[in-house]
């Protein structure tokens, strides 16, 4: 994970904590530590990580309330950029 | 359109939209099975009936032998296929049928699914999907032959079509396992974990199964992927209102070692589908020595015959019942009942399937 000038890098494959969840990112991700976003169970992708105690999951920026209420509806979260736990 | 090695002249050529990495369902595990234990003179098409962009990787595609892969789109160039029977795998397939492409050769359908709700309207089995429906009556009407997975499957076409019951053959499939199989017995310690891994779609089934779980002792974890948004919206607003956040587990779509670790992570795997053609999933349960609670409609009673923990996924607190009913019974119980699954499976090996099949095109071609 990188981190400068208000944002934060995530390489493909890094494995970090959001919260209390052990998750791993399938893309690489720059997030806007000023922007609202979450990151979500990403079941659109196979996953094969073997240890099933850690989650795939993509981030999701949101623009508005609205998103935000809209992506809680449909979708497993784990947490905020604020929530993110190097390992 | 390329072509991995894909001779001039065939036996037997297949045609389907799942092979290789590129899979959807049981469909899939199937046209993989076939091709592992394939004669020199068998190839097979994959056929992209979506996207005309998608990318592929060559090695996504096993060995990279006899396969030609295409969209739907370059359909009018295998005018010039040369095979003895054709082989079509799924009703969306009815359209490549022309005049040109079937003159002197037998066309197979091989029936994964008829294409029905569930469970059928009585009045119209394919709920007013007068599309789907003329395919598959098309496809039924223009085969020499037609192959179901189960007899349940057979029943259910020719309940509908009584006219095509006389060209219908049941060939069960068949799966690729270790003799030799570890049965689990993570239920010594634990009757906790349950799991179920397939597909997000209401004939699976999972909504009914997780309203079960209101009233078990247990958590339940479930692999899927999301290939139905909607439905699994509704599986994610219910685990919600009814607070089940932590019983209730998504994995997301698990496959090759987390699909292994998510089995072997299971006291016991559940299948609560509406409705089965066949069920691969209860051989890959049994491969993995779990021991299965599972609905018994479509093949899934075929599989589990003469097994106690199966239940009607209609009638309500039946799974729970059954839960319970693994959750008491003792260890010396559910010992003997894996042993009869370590039986049942030896009846749907990979090679077996194979061997009738290819018995059956012998058949189709000397008569």
């Amino acid at each position: 994970m990188g981190i400068g000038e208000g944002r934060i890098l995530l390489k493909k494959d890094q494995i970090f904590m959001v919260g209390k969840t052990k998750v791993i990112i399938t893309q690489d991700t720059i997030i806007d530590k000023e922007e609202m976003g979450y990151f979500i169970l990403n079941f659109w992708e196979q996953c094969d990580v073997a240890d099933i105690n850690v989650f795939p999951v993509v981030y999701v920026s949101c623009a508005n309330e609205q998103e935000v209420y809209e992506l809680f509806k449909s979708n497993i979260i784990y947490g905020g950029a604020a929530e993110i736990c190097l390992i | 359109m390329f072509n991995l090695n894909f001779k001039k002249n065939y036996k037997v050529v297949h045609v389907n939209n799942e092979l290789g990495n590129y899979l959807i369902g049981g469909a899939g595990t199937y046209m993989n099975e076939i091709y592992k234990y394939r004669p020199d003179d068998m190839g097979f098409i994959y056929m992209n009936l979506c996207n005309p962009f998608e990318d592929y990787e060559v090695k996504g595609f096993l060995e990279q032998k006899d396969i030609l892969v295409m969209h739907k789109d370059e359909c009018s160039k295998l005018n010039s296929l040369a095979c003895e029977i054709l082989v079509v795998q799924f009703y969306e397939f009815a359209f490549m049928l022309t005049e040109e492409l079937v003159k002197g050769k037998k066309i197979a359908y091989v029936v994964h699914s008829v294409p029905t709700p569930e469970p059928p309207p009585a009045h119209d089995p394919f709920g007013g999907n007068d599309d789907i429906r003329d395919k598959f009556y098309k496809l039924c009407e223009m085969s020499n032959i037609v192959i179901c997975v189960s007899n349940a499957e057979k029943e259910k076409l020719a309940k509908i079509y009584p006219q095509f019951e006389s060209k219908v053959k049941v060939v069960h499939n068949g799966i690729t396992y270790d003799k030799n199989i570890v049965l689990s017995d993570n239920y010594k310690n634990s009757r906790k974990i349950f799991g179920y891994i397939g597909r997000a779609d209401y004939r699976k089934g999972i909504l009914e199964c997780i309203r079960e779980f209101k009233n078990v002792d247990g958590e339940l974890r479930i692999a899927c992927p999301k290939n139905d948004e909607s439905y699994v919206k509704m599986i994610i607003d219910y685990i919600e209102a009814a607070d089940m956040q932590d019983r209730v587990k998504l994995y997301g779509w698990c496959v090759g070692k987390r699909k292994e670790q998510f089995l072997k992570s299971l006291d016991a795997l559940i299948i609560p589908s509406l409705y089965e053609p066949f069920g691969y999933v209860a051989l890959e349960g049994i491969q993995y020595g779990l021991p299965v609670i599972s609905s018994k409609n479509g093949g899934l009673d075929e599989i589990f015959e003469g097994y106690k923990y199966k239940y009607n996924p209609y009638k309500k607190s039946e799974l729970k019942d059954m839960i319970e009913q693994f959750q008491n019974d003792s260890d010396a119980e559910i010992h003997k009942q894996q042993q009869i699954l370590l039986k049942n499976i030896e009846r749907f090996s990979a090679e077996e399937m194979c061997r009738k099949y290819n018995k059956i095109w012998d058949e189709l071609l000397n008569n």
